[in-house]
């Protein structure tokens, strides 16, 4: 069996296709993850003011001073005493002669991390813009966000005290740490870039693995073998499988490598609501959510490829399951948003991994599955419906392999 | 050792390919006659497991066509058939080899064997999308041989081979079917002439004969020929 993957795997590494492709994706994952950092600047007015790279890093730093500091009433008033460095007039906020200036630089920047959280906290809540605060209006605000959220989900009593359970869980007074890579992961520009490049790869590379054995006739040489039908079977979704598995995790590799170069490892155990979604009432940090992303990526690249190889043996043609991967797995997905309205085809929606890979939407969606009295949330589900999903067309696939007749060409 | 073809029929929408075909097959040579479009093709892909009857049935020691153990004992040279363009034949022999449950020690003394007994020694490192056809038929019969086969199926082997090739290619099949059986379809008779130890002939997807060739007196191009002229149905 170890022989036959290992002819399956040669087979499709010596595609210039899967190499090319491959290639290209990379170099465009790595643009996207550092580019900026790398090769722009920031201009204010015409004027140049900082490159990217010295903008990043001290955002980096002024973040790991505030990291473990407690948002109370303390860190608070002296938000409160740095923002009487910022000008009212946003014009005059976002004007060279300000930013360049040590009002902004020294006293105001420096709590730059913690003023976006802070506006973003407020915001959800009220909708207004940010103004001086106590911690007591601020936590009481961020709830008010949490529970506005829930409705706008159309959210049943019985998923909201869900909730309500996994809120009180939470710390009364939030601690500020920062995300780092980790929440780089989490955010549009980790998992799901990833994940975007693997359903494309799997579109274009895995699509032709059954279905160029019967366009090149080979089939009815390999059928009539001993290992001809089950095991080879098995042989070619392990080949595509594996391929799969390594190409997602040289991607998340490279990714993760370039994020720790530029935004430093950060803080595992930062909590979500401090570092990428405040409002978000449950208990996961930034690194497990990192980790669950992980995880989901890579699980649903895995499905995805079995679904891919399955829909090409069953329709013979890999330009037809080309495209409807591309259309359905990623146009629709990415174009396609279903309402609140119409909860369960918007959770199923969801779940497809494109979809379930953007953190707000589908990894901290707040409509509960609930399975038999257990209350499962988006991704918690989809981990089963995902292994479900690939083990049923896993075997449609076999049935259809091991029955599969060479007819007259 | 005997595969038994029962009642062999298979359809295609309104047309009848293989019409209730039963015969025996001990050791030994025999060879399918038939114009194009006779059947042979389908009869062969279902003898060899990978085109389902219609009708009837094959076995060979009581294993049916369709299980391991059956294509454990087979071997297969399709008429038209493709090879993985970037394998070299010794890659591609390995696979097949593999695909038949060979170890790889054993695989690449076999392959060694078959790959001077075809004469691609010389260039078994070369990629398969560099060789000629008939470097690429000769390929074909190496890997139907890879598993010394009970049940040996050939469709149209000497297509592409040179006449000097088709002698040594003759010899070999003789000396397999004293083992073996051996399924030869051709619609050269030559080719068949001297190592067939019977004879078979298909029309319109019906065995219209079916005898030793010691009982066919005189040359055999002209008995196949005056078979089909008359038409008769002597089976």
């Amino acid at each position: 069996m170890k022989s036959i993957i290992g002819f399956e795997l040669k087979k499709i590494l010596q595609k210039k296709i899967v190499w090319i492709t491959f290639i290209i994706f990379f170099i465009f994952q790595l643009m996207l993850t550092s580019f900026a950092y790398l090769f722009s600047s920031r201009y204010i007015d015409g004027k140049f003011l900082e490159t990217k790279a010295d903008w990043f890093k001290t955002d980096r730093k002024n973040a790991e001073e505030l990291s473990g500091k407690k948002i109370d009433d303390n860190l608070l008033s002296r938000l409160e005493e740095s923002n009487k460095y910022i000008p009212d007039s946003e014009d005059e906020a976002e004007s060279y002669e300000y930013l360049s200036s040590d009002d902004y630089q020294k006293k105001a920047r420096p709590y730059e991390p913690l003023r976006k959280l802070v506006k973003t906290m407020l915001y959800a809540g009220t909708g207004n813009a940010y103004t001086s605060i106590t911690s007591k209006v601020l936590y009481s605000t961020r709830l008010a966000g949490v529970e506005e959220r829930w409705d706008a989900h159309k959210l049943t009593e019985d998923e909201k005290e869900y909730w309500r359970d996994k809120e009180s869980q939470l710390p009364d007074t939030f601690t500020y740490k920062y995300g780092g890579a980790y929440e780089r992961l989490v955010d549009m520009s980790g998992c799901y870039y990833i994940c975007m490049f693997i359903t494309f790869f799997i579109a274009i590379c895995i699509t032709s693995i059954f279905t160029e054995e019967h366009l090149r006739k080979t089939d009815q040489l390999v059928l009539c073998t001993k290992y001809g039908r089950k095991q080879s079977y098995i042989a070619k979704i392990i080949a595509g499988c594996t391929i799969t598995i390594c190409m997602t995790l040289i991607f998340w590799i490279s990714t993760f490598i370039c994020f720790v170069a530029i935004y430093g490892i950060g803080n595992f155990s930062a909590m979500v609501q401090v570092t990428f979604d405040p409002i978000y009432s449950g208990t996961l940090t930034i690194g497990q959510a990192a980790l669950v992303m992980t995880g989901l990526l890579l699980l649903s690249s895995i499905v995805l490829c079995i679904i891919t190889m399955v829909l090409s043996e069953l329709i013979n043609s890999n330009v037809g399951v080309m495209a409807i991967v591309i259309a359905v797995f990623f146009l629709l997905a990415r174009l396609v948003y279903v309402p609140a309205d119409f909860k369960f085809i918007a959770k199923v929606w969801n779940m497809l991994p494109i979809n379930l890979l953007k953190g707000d939407q589908g990894l901290f969606d707040v409509r509960l599955w609930n399975i038999f009295g257990i209350k499962l949330t988006l991704w918690q589900m989809a981990i089963i419906i995902y292994i479900i999903t690939g083990l049923v067309f896993f075997f449609i696939g076999k049935k259809k392999y091991c029955k599969y007749q060479v007819s007259a060409r | 050792m005997k595969l038994v073809i029962d009642r062999l029929s298979k359809q295609y929408k309104n047309k009848i390919a293989v019409d209730r075909v039963s015969a025996e097959f001990n050791n030994g040579v025999y060879g399918l006659l038939g114009a194009n479009g006779a059947g042979k093709t389908t009869f062969m892909r279902m003898v060899c497991g990978i085109l389902a009857p219609t009708s009837g049935s094959i076995s060979f020691n009581g294993i049916d066509a369709g299980e391991e153990e059956y294509r454990n004992v087979l071997g297969y040279l399709p008429q038209d058939f493709g090879y993985y363009p970037n394998f070299t034949a010794w890659d591609f022999l390995l696979y097949m080899s593999a695909l038949k449950g060979f170890d790889k020690k054993s695989a690449k003394k076999r392959i060694t064997e078959l790959l001077d007994f075809v004469s691609l020694s010389d260039v078994s490192k070369k990629k398969i999308k560099t060789y000629s056809g008939g470097m690429k038929q000769r390929l074909g019969i190496a890997q139907a041989l890879l598993n010394y086969p009970k049940i040996l199926v050939m469709d149209e082997p000497t297509a592409g081979l040179d006449p000097k090739e088709r002698v040594r290619f003759r010899n070999v099949i003789e000396s397999i079917g004293k083992e073996s059986i051996v399924i030869l379809s051709t619609h050269i008779v030559s080719d068949v002439e001297h190592i067939a130890d019977y004879i078979l002939m298909m029309k319109s997807g019906r065995i219209i004969f079916n005898q030793p060739r010691e009982n066919i007196e005189g040359d055999l191009e002209e008995f196949y020929l005056s078979e089909f002229e008359d038409g008769i149905e002597s089976i």
